[in-house]
């Protein structure tokens, strides 16, 4: 083969051009494994725990939380609230996105302990009593998803792009979604759900 | 037929327990008295483990049980994936074999105190020269990866080395007025799914249920009961909901292992592997290759002959995947009339992580090959590119020999090509374009290009059958058993359509059950290949047909008439040239003892070269090179593409989409990178190994031909992976119109750009 001299410069080249991806590695010790805001805390350290009052899709809840615990593992674990997806867990794809006080939120990023007095929204808080809402119904009316397990996070964005700006354009749509990753690539009917939703609310 | 079903978009089946968030995908799963597991893996490429200790791991207080390689099995995970992988290194000998190769395993309380185990574990090892090139692998001299598990000298076998070739490549190459040679290299590429990859294993006595996101089933059943010795029928799997996939679903070490651990410690293990293990654990990547391509060709761009070699890298283990070089072979000789052609290949072993099954499996690298060569072909001779395939591609009617065997394109739904390219010229105004000054246009520092490729590939590679039953109730709901998985392409959606237009049943009256073992297999091997639809979608057509014909049956005796005066529409039975009706549900509350009409369908499918599936189309690229700061922007992508007979077009448009959207990130993003002073992957997350995101999809236009294949339900085709195979070489190709330059690697980066400006543009 011809694994050539270009393409050895250019694993080389890489290394170096990734030296922020080294500082990392070099912060994390060895960078196998996981890399949660939990694990950055030795195990064997006992974790204060604190108190909490947050409301969670409108509903006032107190529980107890651990200090290094995230919203994200509280929702799923703590409060059995699967539609909140992990996916990195290290604040770069989006599939665990909340509202927070209406503000779309990686709550892999969020410690529980900070949502005391705060208002959190998942998905299992959009739409009312078994009724989809609106943006819901056309995320299945216009094929938005093909796996779906990112699906609750942008459905999460769209919702907070949609009150911040009713009638958005494309590039709107777009840019408000960024910050979530799709791997089956259901970008174009993402943005077309987005749109039509936003078309069938501001016609009501 | 009234009220027609297939040929409409029809939402997913599944859609509202996806955005509600109450699909259950295997990480949302518990048990009552659950235990986690962490695994322990390599920080060496190529070593020799020396010692294992876990007694610090075991005594931490949570921890249940802890394996190591001594304590699994000591036989490879059976043929059909695999021919070396155990399921620990050190189960047969004493050696890791890349970055990430798993040597342990633990289950605890929690998995903060399993990962504090896994830390906990003490191996030692003997650190061992590695080989990472695929180039000198094969060398004397060069770093063992595989002998102590037989297979000896770095090259895999089976499957490799392997030569197909048709007619007499030297003499095509004599008859050629110009040879072109060219080299093009493509690089590994992760499916990166965002879910971490996770199950839980329990137990029951002696019977096993393993709940995993998993396209292979019935496999992954015969691969436990293989591997724990225990009879198939005792091994349940269940896979509902897949968080992505894309072939990364193809042989994990962590499912048997969740198993072994649960026996141990006689309680459930869930199994969450962290998400790094998706850029440096087994799961597959997408194999490397490096190809040198010679054509020959007359001046009025008639190829004589086509010689390709190429080499793949196959990472650490024979783990899925094997048959990667032999597809790539397929996929061009299912391309190209050319009289005289040979493809050489091999694959090699090196301690990169295991590359394997993705998405276009073993089609996309030799398409980059292929498509660039015939594109720098088409310059060389100062010929517009759309002319040289169009002149040699499989046209309609060709009846051509591959594999020795003669295959008539009539038979397989004709091929598709030509007016692939017509189409993708038309969408893309590429006459009036193309011409003189070329695709190329913009002033200044941004440079616009037009440029584009075709797609050939097979579906349904292995033989395979499929089993689907259909239960028509007493209510009226029509029942489907199908053990299919679905995958995220609308697999249930489109049998539930394919059924209910056969049976002349209302679509919302139908229900697919899948996913699980216990079903009928719906295609045995898997949702994998794009054979679904093909195979699967012929079974339940047949199911359908059989419970109608006895719905039929005992409505006519209802209707004191004959079947043969009865018509279904609507999940009612009408009798011909009368108002007369019954519904579904009346004709069934007729039969005695509460009782449901059955049917069941068998699709055989066989893997002969004739008989195989033939997948064809083409992408057209637009693109934007700011010459400032090398950054390519795809602005435009046209897909024209065969699919048959298309069943669900929204569906379908997706899949197009989809598909091409990680072409895309192949194309120009997704740059998997490996520290070659360490074999580390650089790249082991989201931000640094860069899928797109929606801030990089084009205009996309989608494009479906519709060449009934006789064989298909309704003359349906697969078409789930197509549109991967080809956006890549579409994009480089304009790149190569827009700034001169014919890039030879991919990812095309900035960096790549901004280089290649300065040393010269293009050629």
């Amino acid at each position: 083969m011809r694994v050539s001299r270009r393409g050895l410069f250019k694993i080389i080249i890489g290394g170096v051009a990734t030296t922020a991806a080294g500082v990392t590695a070099l912060l994390l010790g060895t960078r196998q494994g996981r890399t949660t805001l939990e694990s950055l805390v030795p195990a064997a350290l006992p974790a204060a725990s604190k108190d909490i009052t947050m409301s969670l899709n409108g509903i006032e809840v107190h529980i107890q939380v651990k200090a290094n615990r995230t919203l994200l593992k509280v929702i799923r674990e703590d409060l059995s609230l699967t539609g909140t997806k992990p996916g990195c867990s290290n604040g770069e794809c989006g599939s665990c996105t909340v509202l927070i006080d209406g503000v779309p939120v990686y709550s892999c990023q969020k410690l529980a302990v900070e949502m005391d007095g705060h208002q959190v929204t998942t998905i299992e808080g959009v739409g009312s009593g078994g009724t989809l809402s609106a943006l819901q119904q056309a995320f299945i009316d216009e094929g938005a998803f093909q796996c779906g397990y990112c699906t609750p996070g942008f459905i999460l964005s769209a919702i907070a792009l949609l009150q911040s700006n009713p009638d958005p354009s494309a590039d709107d749509v777009r840019e408000g979604l960024s910050g979530n990753i799709c791997r089956c690539g259901s970008y174009p009917h993402i943005t077309n759900a987005v749109l039509s939703a936003a078309q069938g609310v501001g016609s009501e | 037929m009234s009220n027609p079903v297939v040929g409409t978009s029809v939402p997913d089946v599944r859609g509202k327990e996806r955005v509600t968030g109450t699909a259950q995908y295997t990480i949302d799963l518990s048990r009552p008295n659950m235990l986690v597991g962490s695994v322990v893996r390599s920080t060496y490429p190529n070593a020799r483990i020396l010692s294992i200790d876990t007694s610090k791991a075991e005594s931490l207080p949570g921890v249940k049980a802890v394996v190591t390689g001594k304590e699994v099995p000591p036989i490879p995970f059976p043929p059909f994936l695999s021919y070396d992988l155990r399921v620990l290194a050190g189960a047969t000998d004493s050696y890791v074999r890349f970055v990430g190769d798993e040597v342990a395993a633990i289950a605890a309380e929690t998995e903060e105190i399993a990962d504090a185990a896994a830390k906990l574990v003490d191996v030692q090892y003997q650190p061992l020269p590695f080989t990472l090139d695929a180039e000198t692998t094969t060398q004397p001299g060069a770093p063992d990866v595989e002998s102590s598990l037989g297979f000896p000298g770095n090259v895999q076998s089976p499957y490799t080395p392997l030569v197909m070739a048709r007619g007499d490549v030297d003499a095509g190459f004599a008859e050629a007025d110009l040879v072109f040679e060219g080299e093009y290299q493509v690089p590994p590429q992760a499916a990166a799914s965002l879910r971490p990859f996770s199950c839980l294993a329990e137990w029951d006595g002696p019977n096993l249920t393993v709940y995993n996101d998993s396209q292979v089933i019935f496999v992954r059943q015969g691969e436990l009961a293989d591997l724990l010795g225990i009879p198939t029928a005792n091994v349940r799997v269940v896979s509902q909901y897949m968080g992505g996939g894309f072939g990364e679903d193809n042989l994990y070490r962590f499912i048997p292992l969740a198993a072994i651990l649960a026996q141990k410690a006689s309680r459930p293990v869930k199994m969450v592997m962290p998400q790094d293990y998706a850029f440096e654990g087994s799961p597959n990547k997408r194999h490397a290759a490096s190809f040198t391509v010679r054509l020959g060709a007359q001046s009025d761009g008639t190829i004589t002959a086509m010689d390709l070699q190429a080499t793949y890298d196959k990472g650490a283990y024979l783990a899925g995947g094997a048959s990667v070089p032999y597809v790539g072979a397929r996929a061009v000789f299912n391309g190209y009339r050319v009289p005289n052609m040979r493809y050489t290949t091999y694959a090699v072993f090196t301690d990169n992580p295991p590359a394997g099954a993705f998405r276009g499996y073993g089609g996309v690298q030799s398409n980059f090959a292929v498509q660039s060569a015939i594109d720098d072909l088409a310059e060389k001779l100062g010929m517009d590119p759309t002319d040289v395939h169009y002149m040699n591609c499989i046209r309609p009617d060709d009846v051509l020999e591959i594999e020795g065997e003669p295959v008539d394109f009539t038979k397989v739904g004709g091929s598709a090509f030509m007016e692939a390219i017509e189409k993708g010229k038309d969408a893309t105004d590429w006459k009036s374009r193309w011409g003189a000054s070329g695709a190329a246009s913009g002033s200044g520092h941004v440079r616009t290009g037009l440029g584009m490729a075709l797609l050939t590939y097979g579906f349904g590679h292995k033989p395979d059958t499929a089993n689907v039953s259909i239960y028509v109730r007493p209510s009226g709901q029509v029942d489907v058993m199908a053990g299919t998985a679905d995958l995220g392409g609308g697999q249930p959606t489109t049998i539930s359509m394919i059924v209910a237009e056969e049976l002349g049943a209302r679509l919302d009256d139908v229900s697919v059950s899948l996913g699980d073992t216990n079903l009928p297999p719906a295609p045995f091997l898997g949702t994998f290949g794009s054979r679904t639809t093909f195979i699967a979608g012929n079974a339940a057509k047949l199911a359908a047909a059989d419970a109608k014909q006895k719905l039929l049956l005992v409505a006519a005796g209802m209707l004191g008439t004959t079947p043969d005066q009865l018509r279904t529409s609507g999940s009612q039975v009408l009798v011909n040239g009368s108002g007369r009706s019954t519904s579904f549900s009346e004709v069934v509350q007729g039969l005695p003892g509460g009782a449901s009409i059955e049917g069941s369908g068998e699709y055989v499918h066989t893997a002969q070269t004739s008989k195989s599936g033939f997948q064809f189309g083409a992408c057209f690229a637009e693109v934007e090179v700011n010459q400032w700061t090398g950054k390519i922007r795809v602005k435009r992508l046209v897909m024209a593409q065969d699919y048959g007979r298309v069943i669900n077009p929204r569906a379908a448009e997706g899949q197009m989409q989809g598909a091409a959207i990680q072409g895309l990130g192949y194309g120009i993003l997704e740059d998997y990178v490996v520290d070659v002073t360490t074999a580390q992957s650089i790249t082991r997350d989201w931000l640094y190994y860069r899928v797109p995101t929606i801030m990089d999809v084009p205009e996309m236009v989608s494009i479906a031909i519709e060449n009934p294949d006789p064989r298909g339900p309704f003359g349906a085709k697969g078409g789930g992976e197509s549109m991967i195979i080809c956006t890549h070489s579409a994009i480089r190709n304009a790149v190569a119109k827009a700034i001169g330059v014919r890039f030879t690697s991919l990812p095309i980066t900035p960096q790549m750009v901004l280089e290649a400006l300065k040393a010269g543009g293009g050629q």
